[in-house]
């Protein structure tokens, strides 16, 4: 015989699968084939289920929208959605990608029964998701001024104590002018197809602040500051020239249409007080094209 | 219609019957040699009669595949082998392995039966056999203890047939066993 297997059953020959362990063995097959275990399903149910509702709680919850069913061309809307754009960021991608794999693993460790894998995987799972779900923006849509005061304060830069001073609509933007002490801010709203959305916002000091040229749509901004003496804005395009007349002294935005031909380099841009000086304030290589 | 449902019943029945009695006959000729294979793994006899018992419920469940005893005999050594890898590397068996540890830290005596055994030489082979990593142990185990062919061990475990013969001759080395004291000759298991 075998030295190895003499060896072992001398020294295991005590050791029988006995009498008693077959009938455990029976036992057991007969709760197999009686009794089917739904305890595996019920944990997929459960976790997916967890899973889903904290996706949406954690992706939904500044969704608060009120949409005017009125316009048509640009409807408006209002309120805070999730900005789900940042999800394409390669990073991003990686982390969805992985969350699948992790979902599809975790399945495949409910029915191997790897509880340790399975919590572990739920557990990196929610980290990868929650760690996501901090970096989706939110999107801020404006109907009236008064949500456009609202709005700057998602931008970046929180003025303190701001003060509205002008607001216009030059569709598909919104523009909301702001002054807060020697800071000008302005915030641009651009249309995204369901409402005016915040998109930029410009600051600057009293003594650079800049023409705005929209090259969508051929317009230029002019930003005034409060107190202004400009009586009339007089723009030269070199085939045309417009004159602007300003009725009051306060802080506004004035838009002002350009032909699809102009350039904004190609613009002169003067200034005429309420005594007939003329200034130059506006440099045509300071214009901020958007 | 009853009556078919009643035929029927007693089909069952009778197919029962003869499973459970294929079972039995199998727990009786392979059950103490896979006992004994499964300890030698988990070096533990409660864990290892659980994992012949698991053994012989999957062969019950699939019985039905297997028409000669010689590829019941392979299917039962193959589930009891991966069963005993399972088992290694799951955390219920490292639970056990750290509860036993600390166990015999604390009580500092070891077993007394064991260390007279280890005095004898079969016991030391035995031990020694116990140390080996799991690639070793399954082809020395299939092929001393289950009397497996080479070509066997190779098709159970997946493996050329020269990588199977380089493990069963490194895993001899590794037990102190030479080709000689075997009388086998290498690239052939007479």
């Amino acid at each position: 015989m075998d030295q190895i297997r003499s060896a072992m059953n001398n020294l295991y020959k005590d050791a029988t699968f006995s009498q008693e362990q077959q009938l455990k063995t029976f036992q057991k097959i007969n709760e197999k084939t009686t009794r089917k275990s739904f305890m595996p399903l019920i944990l997929t149910i459960f976790i997916t289920g967890c899973l889903l509702f904290g996706l949406k709680t954690m992706l939904e919850q500044h969704d608060n929208v009120i949409q005017s069913a009125s316009a048509v061309i640009y409807p408006e809307k209002s309120g805070v959605v999730k900005d789900y754009t940042a999800l394409q960021r390669p990073w991003m991608v990686v982390g969805l990608i992985s969350s699948v794999l992790l979902s599809i693993f975790a399945l495949l460790a409910i029915m191997k029964k790897w509880y340790w894998r399975l919590l572990l995987c739920i557990i990196i799972i929610i980290a990868i998701l929650g760690n996501m779900s901090e970096r989706i923006g939110d999107r801020v849509y404006v109907q009236n001024e008064a949500e456009i005061q609202q709005a700057i304060h998602w931008g970046p830069f929180q003025l303190i104590s701001s003060k509205m001073l002008d607001a216009i609509t030059i569709p598909p933007y919104r523009l909301g002018y702001f002054s807060s002490g020697e800071i000008r801010e302005i915030a641009i709203f651009k249309h995204d197809g369901k409402g005016y959305a915040l998109d930029h916002i410009i600051q600057s000091g009293l003594e650079n602040m800049n023409i705005i040229y929209f090259p969508e749509t051929h317009y230029i901004v002019i930003p005034l500051l409060e107190n202004h003496t400009i009586e009339k804005l007089v723009i030269d395009t070199g085939a045309k020239r417009m004159e602007i007349v300003i009725d009051s002294n306060s802080a506004q935005l004035v838009p002002v249409e350009l032909e699809a031909t102009v350039t904004p380099s190609q613009l002169i841009i003067d200034v005429y007080d309420y005594e007939g000086n003329k200034y130059s304030p506006y440099e045509s290589s300071d214009i901020f094209s958007y | 219609m009853l009556l078919k449902k009643v035929e029927r019943g007693r089909m069952i029945n009778v197919i029962k019957e003869q499973k459970d009695a294929h079972l039995s006959r199998a727990m009786t000729t392979y059950g103490d040699y896979l006992l004994r294979i499964c300890y030698t793994y988990v070096k533990n006899w409660t864990v290892a009669e659980d994992l012949v018992q698991e053994t012989f419920v999957k062969y019950y469940e699939r019985m039905e595949q297997f028409r000669e005893e010689a590829s019941v005999k392979t299917y039962l050594y193959r589930i009891a082998i991966n069963n005993c890898h399972s088992c290694l590397s799951s955390w219920r068996y490292k639970k056990i392995q750290v509860i036993d540890f600390w166990g015999k830290f604390i009580s500092l005596s070891g077993n007394p039966e064991r260390e007279v055994l280890e005095n004898e030489a079969e016991a030391i082979l035995v031990a020694s056999i116990e140390q080996l990593p799991i690639k070793y142990k399954d082809v020395l185990l299939l092929f001393h203890f289950a009397e497996f062919s080479l070509k066997e061990i190779a098709n159970l475990l997946k493996l050329p047939e020269n990588t199977v013969k380089t493990r069963l001759r490194r895993a001899r080395q590794m037990v102190g066993l030479t080709l000689l004291e075997e009388g086998f000759e290498y690239g052939s298991d007479s």
